[in-house]
């Protein structure tokens, strides 16, 4: 048994708590947990596309709730107006997400640092205008209703149901972004983070990559911005503005920038706190901004970089030593 | 149309523009003279016109006392950011500059949500009913006093940096903070100093903007404006900043009474992605070397 619990590692054992927490547990939570629970994988998702282009490959955004919001008005869109499947909607929301990603790719691949955030920031205002102005498509101001789609004739409108798709579809979510964090894109994405001169010495094609995160991180925001009109069942603009992105940013630095792990956890961490702490409700913004400034200014590698210093105390691993008698740091 | 609508148009463009040009000119300062891109600088434009709109509800103090006591508070306000948040983040990486900055302006505008609400008020201004007439056609005074102010400003500052030794100081400690220590300037204070000005000017324009289109929360969204121009205008010249202001200014006005909103809205957006394509050092700038 210990040493089951030994090969795991720390972080399985807590992952494997928390699935079946989110698995079994749930259903004997009220249904506003089963709200709340929807609502907080959404935001997972939408955080672990952002932490793909800023926190992995290092490219600051501040439009992630842009790629979003197309990714819920498309899916809307494709569903209730042209009558296609909502299963079908659903990628098409997230693959048009990812062809914004791709053009919005373009003039940000000669930008770096203050630049591509003020570009990312007129995209956010651009799609804002664009989702006012086009009331046909998008309901304007007023915002559009959403229905809930159909699984073999049987219809989604249980919120405990539509949490456990989103609950599948965020495992898949979870396990793509960590297989292609780990493999030789993820590790070009670092690369070129820590230094894009040296990156593209190295061999690497820096601004295909560039792009490529960004048509990745638009991907998974169109996908949670897709499940997020089904399941809140409307969309308005406001609901994707600037808040929002900074919402997500303030998910992955308190979760840990460049850790999908830590991204789930920001962002579910920081869905339920507003809940629970109900009488900080009108100072949403306020109590969010204080935690992100905290966070930046004392952890700077958040919840993710704390976890070793704990587990490491808990759960001491055998050292590798190498020949000079130095400790060898594991790889994280 | 007749000649009047155009000339109505131009002045209002400009008045628009000249407002862009404050916080264009405010960002450019302070990034200049700190290497902190201030995203919160709309934040600072907002608070400007609230201390506005606080003093003349309780007080009963004329617009004169009022502007100018706004424009020393704002310099206050200043000096206490860039105690708190701009030195700490001199030397941190752009993400936690940029992040850090949003979250303290997004901060102030729900701070100033819950003390206000969402109503819009505004402030008196002796120029908001006045029309200034030439011939047929007439223009209000307001924005003929926003214009002056954005040009004053533009001109004062020139003078400062040009002639004045503070100004002088400011400019070497932009260009070398090493060498500027090493010559005896004290670089704390100018830091201080610099957002002093910066934060003045935002106040400023949230003082002359009132009148036009009232005090809101969301008012502090004319930052995106600001950036369009200073990066227009390339980031270091303060003409340039204030002639890419007016244009935008002027073609979005123009724009949006011809085209209709959406081409307004669209204009700024496509020409900061334009010139940072085709120009990246701006209309006016010249090219910078950049260490690897």
């Amino acid at each position: 048994m210990f040493r089951l619990l030994r090969t795991i590692g720390p972080v399985g054992v807590i992952s494997i708590a928390t699935l079946v927490i989110a698995i079994v547990v749930q259903p004997w939570l009220g249904s506003y947990f089963h709200y709340i629970g929807m609502l907080a994988l959404i935001n997972a998702i939408a955080a672990i596309g952002l932490n793909i282009l800023t926190g992995s490959a290092g490219q600051i955004s501040l439009c992630n709730s842009s790629f979003m919001a197309i990714g819920a008005y498309a899916t809307t869109y494709f569903y209730t107006q042209l009558g296609i499947v909502y299963w079908l909607s659903l990628p098409i929301g997230a693959i048009l997400a990812a062809a914004c990603g791709f053009i919005l790719g373009f003039p940000a691949l000669r930008l770096r640092g203050f630049y591509l955030a003020v570009v990312t920031l007129g995209f956010l205002e651009l799609t804002q205008v664009l989702i006012e102005q086009l009331p046909d498509i998008t309901g304007g101001v007023r915002g559009i209703g959403s229905p809930r789609p159909y699984l073999f004739q049987y219809k989604l409108s249980n919120d405990l149901a539509f949490y456990y798709v989103v609950l599948a579809i965020t495992l898949v979510v979870i396990f793509t972004a960590v297989s292609l964090l780990r493999s030789p894109t993820g590790r070009a994405f670092n690369a070129i983070r820590n230094n894009e001169a040296v990156a593209q010495t190295l061999g690497i094609p820096v601004a295909r990559m560039k792009i490529q995160a960004f048509v990745l991180s638009a991907f998974y925001a169109g996908l949670a911005g897709g499940l997020y009109s089904t399941a809140v069942g409307f969309i308005d603009p406001l609901e994707f503005g600037l808040g929002t992105s900074v919402r997500h940013v303030i998910y992955i630095v308190v979760g840990g920038v460049g850790s999908v792990g830590g991204s789930v956890v920001g962002a579910v961490l920081l869905t339920f706190l507003p809940e629970l702490l109900r009488s900080f409700k009108e100072y949403n913004d306020f109590v969010f901004g204080g935690i992100l400034l905290v966070c930046l200014l004392t952890m700077p590698k958040g919840l993710a970089g704390l976890l070793p210093k704990v587990t490491g105390r808990l759960w001491p691993r055998s050292k590798a030593v190498d020949a000079l008698g130095t400790t060898v740091k594991a790889v994280p | 149309m007749p000649l009047g609508v155009y000339v109505q148009l131009l002045a209002s463009g400009l008045s628009t523009g000249s407002i862009y040009a404050l916080v264009g000119l405010g960002l450019m300062l302070a990034f200049k003279g700190t290497g902190v891109l201030n995203f919160a600088q709309g934040e600072l434009v907002t608070l400007g016109a609230y201390t506005a709109l606080f003093l003349s509800l309780t007080t009963s103090l004329p617009y004169w006392a009022i502007f100018i006591l706004t424009i020393l508070v704002a310099g206050v306000v200043g000096i206490v950011f860039e105690r708190l948040l701009v030195r700490p983040l001199m030397r941190a990486p752009e993400f936690t500059v940029v992040v850090a900055t949003l979250a303290v302006g997004l901060m102030i505008k729900d701070a100033l949500r819950i003390a206000w609400q969402e109503s819009v008020s505004s402030i008196p201004s002796p120029f908001a009913d006045v029309s200034v007439r030439f011939g047929d056609i007439s223009i209000n005074a307001q924005y003929l006093w926003v214009t002056f102010c954005a040009l004053a400003i533009m001109g004062m500052l020139a003078l400062f940096f040009n002639n004045n030794l503070a100004g002088k100081a400011m400019r070497a400690v932009a260009q070398n903070q090493t060498a500027a220590r090493l010559m005896g300037i004290r670089v704390n204070r100018v830091f201080s100093a610099t957002f002093a000005l910066s934060s003045a000017i935002a106040a400023l324009a949230g003082i002359l903007i009132a009148p036009i289109h009232g005090i809101e929360p969301e008012m502090g969204n004319v930052l995106m404006k600001g950036f369009v121009a200073a990066v227009l205008g390339g980031f270091n010249s303060l003409v340039g900043c204030v002639i890419a202001a007016f244009m935008l200014g002027v073609i979005e006005t123009f724009g949006g009474a011809f085209f209709g909103g959406l081409f307004k809205d669209v204009t700024a957006f496509a020409l900061l992605i334009l010139v940072l394509l085709v120009r990246p050092n701006g209309l006016f700038g010249s090219a910078e070397a950049r260490r690897v």
